[in-house]
């Protein structure tokens, strides 16, 4: 990576580089870096506005979803503009990036991230952002990266509460070494059932850019080490050490290399049932039942109408999708044939 | 007996309004033990079906990841606090 600026980049460029511990050296090495943001929702658009001002040279944003209106409230990259434009949030917010810094190399994929493309999405990047929404590509990120080595940072939100980490393969706990598995979906909240607000967004993604912008700055010494686990609307904040899980654990992914994700073997399967105008979504839990009373209890908040349960299944409509989910965890997503959008569906209502 | 204060992530304010509670108990075994017996509604949110965390459940003993200890029949303080921690998926 190049040190050597030119007149412009000292210019645009001079209140970073005063800060000592970038620096001419560190701005120069931001202006060499790619990175690879997997998710462009709240905390990816936070992620890229960041890094894309910071001067970032190139940054790939890979999302598959639209822009709602109830993505306005946090999602900053986005306005009422591109929802009349119909935009896809990666090319929304790519053309938002280049307005705002014409000097770096800004790249849109609308794609779904999953273990046939993620290899080739994270082509030559030197990092891997989590701008995702879901456990699974996390965890494919996780393995990415681990069987790779290249670095990623872990971020989440939901309601006020984050959390970020970031994870060097070989020196730091991966995802794995502190959550070996996804939790079942029904056992955990998303931003579709427990809301969100934007200010534990703003705060959740910036930790992430400044680990990203030491990383790239090659400034890994000064790394915030350890799970930070924020919690904005208490103010309980604390940075967890979770070393001892990489360095007396038995991780499967960094110690025994398992990469269930990125080899397929692990992760959720979707079909689309011919006919039906329906998708199945199967999330291939390991025979735990699922938890019908959470199911219910998350879905009778944004309902259309009654919840429906029984020994079975739950069952109920929001908005347009009928969704019905048994007991082995399947989910049958009624009024799309569409695999992306029925996950999204999933992930947004049922768990992630 | 000592009385030990339990934290549960605000995340968890879906399931349950107390997210701070008090409970005694004379090993962290026996505190573990009784918010199973006693906090069904929060119990499932943190433990599996055989009793163990849930893999997306931290729980810390004083600030200590309760994963890396070898034994749960360490004897309790008077201000000992167990906090969980539950991995976040939005975003």
């Amino acid at each position: 990576m190049t040190d050597k600026l030119n007149d412009a980049h000292q210019a645009r460029y001079s209140r970073q580089i005063l800060f000592h511990e970038i620096g001419e050296r560190g701005q120069g090495r931001l202006l060499a870096s790619r990175v690879t943001l997997v998710g462009c929702g709240a905390l990816g658009t936070v992620l890229a506005n960041t890094l894309v001002r910071a001067g970032v040279g190139f940054v790939r944003i890979c999302d598959r979803d639209f822009i709602e209106r109830n993505n306005l409230q946090r999602q900053v990259l986005f306005d009422e503009d591109d929802i009349a434009a119909n935009l896809p949030k990666a090319e929304a917010a790519a053309r938002k990036l280049r307005r705002i810094n014409s000097g770096v190399t800004v790249e849109g994929v609308v794609t779904d991230v999953n273990h046939t493309n993620i290899e080739r999405l994270a082509e030559g990047a030197h990092l891997l952002l989590d701008g995702t929404d879901n456990f699974e590509t996390r965890y494919l990120i996780n393995d990415l990266a681990v069987a790779t080595g290249r670095p990623w940072i872990y971020g989440a939100v939901i309601g006020a509460t984050g959390m970020c980490m970031p994870i060097i393969p070989g020196e730091t706990a991966c995802l794995r070494c502190v959550f070996d598995e996804p939790p079942p979906p029904e056992l955990t909240p998303t931003c579709d059932t427990a809301g969100v607000i934007g200010p534990a967004v703003n705060i959740v993604a910036s930790f992430q850019a400044q680990e990203a912008i030491k990383i790239l700055t090659g400034r890994s010494d000064a790394l915030i080490r350890g799970l930070m686990n924020l919690d904005i609307w208490t103010g309980r904040n604390t940075i967890v050490n979770v070393q001892p899980g990489f360095e007396k654990g038995d991780c499967p992914c960094c110690k025994r290399k398992r990469f269930d994700y990125l080899d397929g073997s692990a992760g959720s399967r979707a079909t689309s049932l011919c006919g039906r105008d329906a998708v199945q979504i199967d999330p291939r839990r390991d025979g735990g039942r699922t938890n019908f009373e959470a199911v219910a209890a998350k879905l009778r908040g944004i309902a259309t109408g009654e919840v429906l349960q029984n020994a079975f299944m739950v069952r109920c409509t929001v908005g347009e999708y009928d969704i019905t989910v048994f007991a082995d965890g399947r989910a049958i997503i009624k009024g799309t044939a569409d695999v992306e959008t029925a996950r999204t569906v999933y992930a947004k209502y049922v768990g992630a | 007996m000592a009385t030990m204060t339990v934290e549960l992530p605000s995340v968890m304010s879906w399931v349950t309004r107390d997210l701070n509670f008090s409970l005694e108990a004379e090993t962290l075994r026996e505190a573990l033990d009784r918010i199973r017996a006693h906090h069904a509604d929060v119990a499932i949110h943190l433990f599996d079906e055989t009793g163990g965390f849930r893999p997306h459940v931290l729980c810390f003993w004083n600030g200590t990841n309760t994963r890396w200890l070898d034994d749960f029949d360490v004897p309790l303080g008077k201000r000992d606090t167990l906090m969980f921690m539950q991995a976040v998926s939005g975003g």
